[in-house]
């Protein structure tokens, strides 16, 4: 089986592109751009992960069912724009998640 | 009355890690985390060879007791050898020990069969779906439940504050959903390009462990900011908080 990357990736950069240059113009408001990116992320979280978790209980159970490989597909292709959607989480959440890893005194020093 | 029995509560949970750890020191022990038998080196530094057959023992304890369509393939003109390996014991005399190696050795077929066995790790999650390996599913659950209580404990008794309790937690997201995705793009790419590596098995470990991690570790995330979770619905459809 071979995994498509394009699908998973191109229409993605290109919505979140584009809702970012809508938000820059003032077409839509900053809640709208970041909420709708937020449940993109939840849909392709809940798919991705919870394809991925019943695989893992299947596996667990040494149960083999015929719809393992659609499951296996489905968790591969929306665990790409899973990752891709995170990174644009990270990006719109930077100041939070440079909070993250640098300590309140370091913070305070700059 | 009700603050005792929340104390008791926090408390019992609090031993949840203690007993996950316990179940899976155990459970690592006793057979191969991979679900595979090895030669020499075998694909983890846990290799134990007491028999001395030149397959470690791990392999073999666990293939002998959970996989039994591996025993059916010995089965291809000698009949002998099939009965010693569905039979396996490894509290077996060293006797049966010696019998079973000379077996594999003499015999070509059940040599050859037995060697792709032992060198062909798999390639990449479809070959490893048909494996069985132990992921550690429900420990490793549980031991990060308990974590998220302790913590959640430790916040409520101000021990530690809110910005220090979502910040363990965000980075644990980050490392998991790191470790996941790295991995996970890894086996793509493996499987698209047909690489067999002896590594294959390994990703694929890691990548369940990590995708557990990054998969509570993101509900705990959800439960940490439900108010700005609830807030994306009321912005995208309208919906008012009736939630309390």
């Amino acid at each position: 089986m071979v995994y498509d990357m394009i699908l998973p990736i191109i229409p993605f950069i290109g919505g979140y592109l584009l809702t970012y240059s809508l938000y820059k113009r003032g077409v839509i408001r900053k809640s709208v751009h970041i909420s709708l990116w937020n449940l993109i992320l939840l849909l392709a979280f809940l798919i991705s992960g919870g394809a991925g978790f019943i695989l893992t209980i299947l596996l667990e159970f040494g149960i083999s069912l015929p719809v393992n490989q659609p499951f296996l597909f489905w968790h591969v292709e929306l665990g790409v724009t899973l990752v891709l959607v995170t990174v644009f989480h990270l990006h719109t959440y930077w100041k939070s998640t440079k909070t993250m890893f640098i300590s309140p005194k370091r913070r305070d020093e700059h | 009355m009700n603050i005792n029995f929340k104390e008791k509560l926090v408390s019992a949970v609090s031993t949840i890690p203690l007993i996950a750890g316990v179940t899976m020191s155990s459970s690592c022990g006793v057979s191969c985390p991979y679900g595979l038998s090895c030669s020499y080196p075998g694909e983890c530094r846990r290799y134990t060879d007491a028999g001395g057959d030149g397959i470690c023992d791990l392999g073999q304890t666990s293939s002998s007791s959970t996989d039994t369509a591996s025993s059916s393939t010995y089965d291809d003109g000698s009949s002998t050898s099939s009965t010693d390996s569905s039979s396996y014991d490894p509290a077996s005399s060293a006797q049966d020990q010696a019998d079973t190696s000379t077996s594999l050795v003499d015999t070509g077929n059940t040599n050859d069969s037995n060697a792709s066995a032992v060198t062909d790790p798999g390639s990449g999650v479809d070959s490893s779906l048909g494996d069985n390996p132990n992921y550690f599913v429900i420990p490793v659950s549980m031991l990060l439940i308990g974590l998220y209580l302790f913590t959640s404990f430790l916040f409520t008794r101000g021990i530690l504050d809110q910005q220090k309790h979502r910040r363990i937690w965000n980075i644990l997201l980050t490392a998991g959903m790191a470790g996941s995705g790295i991995t996970g793009i890894l086996l793509i790419m493996i499987i698209n390009l047909s690489i067999k590596t002896a590594l294959n098995p390994s990703l694929t470990f890691w990548h369940v462990e990590l995708s557990i991690l990054m998969v509570l570790a993101t509900v705990i995330h959800l439960h940490l900011y439900r108010k700005p979770f609830k807030n994306m619905f009321r912005v995208l459809f309208g919906i008012k908080n009736n939630w309390h």
